[in-house]
């Protein structure tokens, strides 16, 4: 597969060159959902095309290479990420900058199989955190409140917590928090915790770019940008709401994944409320307060060894 | 009412089969659904059984494991045999594993030993680390956290592939009963869908199988298996029912729902039943269009449906037979019934040939019918009989009254006589009897009153009446005439009945009274000087009533009587009447009431005087006796030379002429004095019968009529000399049918109209005309008219001829 990979990219990089334009490779965290619908927007409606820029999307191939992998790895031009997730590879030393974001509120729950009335009910139980990360702010919750859960790290089905091995388990409000629903298991706001409530509304989804490739393609990086913003504009207005879950089924189809309508159309709505302030307005950039913050949480609980600037990290397109 | 009976049985019907109908669906529904569990539960019992294959296994390998531990610690060798075996002995196992915790040997955080089927033959391979963190998978999670074996929802195993697994995991314990890590074994789901989908509940129905996370593991639409879920076709569907088995399912509950609308769209509804499969914690579920769930309880609903239906109008058609039968004859019975009241009395019944109630029913109308003819025809005779004895009731009435002096006053031209009398029978004929007669200036009276009442009495009275008429005159003296009467009726007395009599003879130029009181009551003597008013009183023995012994004997009494005194005379109906409290009038009343009144008023004031007292005494009672009075008041020595004949005194003659004026339809027959010409006169008027078309009846009353006439002639106007003495007959007729008929005669004066009186003890044939031959000839005839001109005597009666 690598090497398919690798091939793959002399090609295009060879067809790039050729052009005098190159072709941007842009990854979402792993297989299609609505979560990345913005994307798929943008390259079927012909966002991308229509301001001249050639993208492909390009899916990592196993859950053990994440889209950040292949960044590193040079086999994506611009991956997403959570702002988490970068600050860590930062304190790692894998610089990264962010070029867009979308997501303005933390969708990260803690879904409880007896209803808890806040934290506090947590203190002691079992739960369930992903394998693949998105986990932190749980964790410093839990250091936060001194809660001494149990964490146990899982892959991605929920059907261990459904067997009821755990008490609670981590979810994504548009994602576990739904599956679970779906599975027929009857839930109300007393069995949930979201952890913006109690820790921190560290936001999440955003498209990140390395240092190099920002000064080498500015020009296109931005064209990408805003295509990418215009989908999700697109995706906003309600009327086109229909048609944006057709193209991601049709993402589906295409990588065989299974899924459901029902849930896509689930994920977009949430996905596409999450980007908003509680105003309802979609700001498509970092926080500089609430960065800041998470910087600072991160050191506390020793997630980041050392401080990160705000402008280290974020580049804003808009100045 | 046939209508009223058909509405309710058909009601009650239309009700019975309702609930029966009713019941046997929802019956045979529960049944349906039933069924359908059972059907679903031998699916649910197959899955069950693949699973326990395999879990069976695992756990049996698990603890042989388990004891090689605890005897000696098992190694890397133990672990691959065993998922080496339980592979190849296994044909639906397609790979097995035994995974340790980290570190279960020394300096291997990832130990898992893998067995799995590769192009036919077992390939062991040694598993685990960065790309194989099999520590957060389900199958290793669960069993090692929750200590019990557990099967996982199925997956599937690499991008690739599209064959869904599930694994059976067991957690293996050491010694000491710490878990050590899993043991498993895959299978393909194939396995378990071949079962699940082993059979069909029904046609067009399908099977489902549900796992833990609700995503489909078998589906109708196999586009739907492990992409959606109850649940999210529960929204897309907006179903209740898909819902709650979502729920139930995530419970391990079973049931059972309708999916779309069965009593809008009943074709296209589906019912879903689903039941747990408890080892895996899965749900296998049945999708039934309910046509074919409820096709047997619809196709028997509908046969019984269709039965009932039957039997209904089978029930309902014999229903309103019975009840037309019963009723039709009913109706016809009615119409019989009204048409026999009408008068219609062979009215036609009701044929009915069958022996039952309805039978017996005409049976009573028919006997019903037959009486009332018969006691009709007695009623209508009897009443014909009672109608004739009625009307000849009245004609002997009227023939009473008409023997009895009933003119008043009787001799208009003598103002000497004022003289009123009343009789009114109890019955239409009374026993009661009074009668005068001047002779010689000599005032011959009577009163009496015959025992008893009615005809008998009547015909007592007119025997006694008619002996008086005979022999008064010529016996002369009132006892002589009382003995006379006594001799004629005791001797033949065979009724015993009597008479009791008041006989005088009244001497009109002295005013002496010579009497005979034969038991009868006194008469009152009311003296005109005022100087009493009493009871006559008569010294010596009394005599007896007459008709009881032949050879009793009466005397004579007198009494000087003086011009205007009157004398009442009366039979004891007067006293004796009765009022409703059965007081009688009584003698001192009687006496009182002539004393109030006085002798000084006409004699007819006197007793309609006290025929109102008597009258106010009764006061509507009814009478019970004959009541007679008369009362006599004479001026004496007045009236010498009046010479009465008798019955001819009005016969009177005039200058007149005999009419001979005739129209062409004048006939005529001489007859002589011979009784055998009445058969000459009969075929005379029959032949006039003929010839102007009278009607036979009307011809025959006036033969009678002149019968009657012709015979007088013929028996009293001649002497009976032995000569032949002619006399005419004739007949005329105007226009108008108006008939005259004259007899002409030369014989001695005589005026039949006047004679009120018939002699009955005359036979028919020597009764002469008068009585009851005038009376019979006035009623055939419209008049009767005498006349005496020229010596000669005309009878002219008219009549109208019928056609």
């Amino acid at each position: 597969m690598q090497k398919k990979i690798g091939l793959l990219f002399i090609l295009l990089f060879l067809l790039g060159s050729a052009a005098f334009s190159r072709t941007i490779r842009i990854s979402p965290q792993w297989t299609p959902q609505a979560q990345f619908a913005g994307l798929y927007i943008a390259e079927k409606k012909g966002f991308f095309k229509d301001l001249g820029v050639d993208v492909k999307i390009v899916h990592p191939a196993a859950a053990t290479h994440s889209d950040i992998d292949m960044l590193r790895e040079g086999e994506t031009d611009i991956a997403m990420s959570q702002l988490l997730d970068v600050l860590s590879n930062y304190d790692a030393g894998f610089h990264m900058l962010n070029v867009l974001q979308t997501n303005e509120r933390s969708s990260l729950l803690i879904v409880s199989r007896d209803t808890v009335n806040g934290v506090e009910d947590l203190r002691g139980k079992t739960i369930g955190n992903w394998k693949a990360g998105f986990s932190d702010c749980g964790f410093m919750m839990d250091s936060e409140y001194g809660l001494d859960i149990n964490w146990v790290s899982y892959n991605n089905t929920i059907s261990v917590f459904l067997s009821g091995v755990f008490d609670a388990t981590l979810a994504m409000d548009f994602n576990e928090y739904y599956q679970i629903l779906m599975s027929g298991m009857e839930l109300s706001d007393k069995n949930v915790i979201r952890i913006s409530d109690y820790v921190i509304d560290a936001q999440e989804d955003g498209y990140y770019v390395t240092p190099e490739f920002y000064q080498e393609c500015k020009e296109e990086i931005g064209k990408c940008v805003t295509a990418i913003k215009e989908a999700w504009e697109w995706a906003r207005i309600e009327s086109n709401r229909d048609e944006a879950v057709d193209i991601v089924m049709e993402k589906l189809k295409e990588f065989n994944v299974k899924s459901n309508r029902i849930h896509q159309r689930y994920m977009l709505d949430t996905i596409l409320k999450n980007m908003e302030t509680k105003s309802g307005v979609a700001p498509y950039m970092v926080d500089r307060q609430r960065f800041d913050q998470l910087v600072s949480l991160m050191k506390k609980y020793g997630f980041l060894l050392n401080d990160v600037e705000y402008d280290d990290i974020v580049i804003n397109f808009e100045k | 009412m046939a209508f009223f009976i058909m509405m309710n049985v058909g009601v009650c019907f239309l009700i019975g089969f309702y609930m029966i109908i009713k019941w046997s669906t929802d019956h045979t529904r529960k049944t349906a659904i039933e069924n359908s569990f059972n059907k679903l539960e031998l699916i649910e019992q197959n899955i069950e059984m693949q699973l326990s294959k395999v879990s069976s296994v695992v756990d049996n390998f698990g603890k042989a494991m388990e004891t090689i531990l605890k005897e000696k610690g098992a190694d890397y060798a133990d672990f691959q045999s065993v998922t080496r075996t339980i592979v190849e002995q296994n044909p639906n196992v397609v790979g097995s594993i035994v995974a340790l915790k980290p570190y279960y040997f020394p300096k291997e955080e990832y130990c898992a030993i893998y067995s799995s089927k590769q192009n036919g033959n077992v390939v062991t391979e040694k598993l685990g680390g960065i790309d194989y963190d099999y520590f957060t998978a389900d199958w290793y999670l669960v069993p090692t956290l929750s200590g019990s074996s557990y099967w996982t929802d199925p997956y599937v195993e690499g991008e690739a592939s599209s064959t869904e697994m599930t694994t059976y995991s067991y957690p293996l314990r050491d010694s000491s009963g710490n878990i050590i890590g899993v043991f498993t074994a895959d299978i393909s789901l194939d396995v378990i869908n071949n079962y699940v989908n082993s059979f069909q509940l029904y046609e067009n129905s399908y099977n489902m199988l549900i796992a833990r996370n609700g995503l489909y593991l078998s589906h109708g639409d196999p586009s739907k298996i492990m992409c959606e879920t109850p649940m999210t076709d529960a929204i897309a569907y907006r179903s209740e029912t898909l819902k709650k088995m979502a729920v139930d399912a995530s419970k391990g509950n079973r049931g059972y729902g309708v999916l779309g609308d069965a009593h809008k769209d009943y074709d296209n509804a589906f019912l879903a039943f689903y039941i747990p499969v408890p080892a895996a914690h899965w749900t296998v579920a049945a999708i039934c269009p309910v046509p074919s769930v409820f096709i047997d309880t619809y196709e028997m609903g509908n046969k019984f449906f269709r039965v009932s239906i039957i039997i209904f109008f089978i029930l309902f058609g014999l229903t309103v037979l019975i009840i037309t039968r019963l009723s039709s004859p009913l109706k016809a019975f009615a119409k019989s019934a009204r048409d026999i009241a009408d008068g219609n009395w062979t009215a036609d019944l009701p044929n009915i040939t069958v022996k039952d109630e309805l039978y017996q029913m005409r049976e009573s109308f028919r006997y019903m019918q037959k009486s009332l003819i018969s006691q009709m025809s007695e009623l209508k005779s009897t009443t014909a009989a009672k109608e004739r004895v009625e009307g000849e009731l009245n004609i002997a009435r009227n023939i009473q009254m008409s023997m009895i002096p009933k003119i008043f006053p009787p001799y208009p031209d003598r103002t000497d006589i004022d003289i009123y009398a009343f009789m009114r029978p109890a019955k239409e004929v009374g026993g009661d009897l009074y009668d005068f007669f001047l002779a010689d200036n000599k005032f011959y009276f009577t009163l009496g009153d015959v025992s008893g009442k009615g005809v008998p009495a009547a015909l007592f009275m007119a025997v006694s009446r008619s002996i008086f008429r005979t022999i008064a005159q010529p016996a002369g003296q009132p006892e002589l005439i009382v003995r006379g009467m006594n001799a004629a009726i005791s001797g033949d007395n065979e009724s015993n009945m009597f008479v009791t009599l008041f006989v005088g003879i009244l001497d009109l130029e002295t005013g002496l009274l010579s009497y005979c009181n034969a038991g009868h009551n006194p008469p009152v003597v009311m003296r005109a000087d005022g100087s009493s008013t009493d009871f006559l009183q008569t010294e010596g023995r009394k005599n007896l009533p007459i008709g009881l012994f032949e050879d009793a004997p009466y005397d004579k009494h007198e009494l000087q009587l003086n011009s205007h005194d009157t004398l009442f005379l009366y039979t004891d109906g007067l006293t004796e009447a009765e009022n409703s409290k059965a007081e009688l009038y009584s003698d001192p009343r009687l006496v009182n009431m002539l004393r109030s009144v006085g002798s000084h008023i006409p004699m007819r004031d006197l007793l309609d005087n006290v025929l109102a007292d008597v009258e106010a005494h009764a006061a509507g009672a009814a009478q019970s006796d004959d009541l007679t009075m008369m009362a006599m008041s004479f001026v004496f020595g007045q009236n010498t030379d009046a010479a009465a004949t008798d019955g001819t005194e009005n016969a009177v003659e005039d200058e007149k002429e005999i009419s001979d004026v005739h129209s062409a339809n004048y006939r005529s027959v001489e007859l002589v004095n011979n009784i055998d010409q009445i058969n000459n006169m009969t075929s005379w008027v029959e032949g006039l019968g003929d010839e102007f078309g009278m009607n036979m009846a009307q011809s025959m009353s006036i033969n009678l009529a002149l019968e009657e006439a012709v015979a007088n002639v013929i028996m009293y106007a001649y002497p009976k000399d032995g000569n032949e003495y002619k006399f005419l007959l004739d007949f005329d007729m105007d226009e108008n049918r108006n008939s005259t008929w004259r007899i002409i005669d030369s014989g001695r004066p005589f005026n039949p109209t006047t004679k009120a009186d018939a002699d009955t003890t005359l036979s028919a044939e020597e009764r002469g005309i008068g009585g009851l031959g005038i009376l019979m000839v006035k009623k055939i005839m419209d008049s009767v008219e005498y006349e005496r001109i020229h010596k000669q005597n005309i009878l002219t009666m008219k009549v109208v001829l019928k056609d």
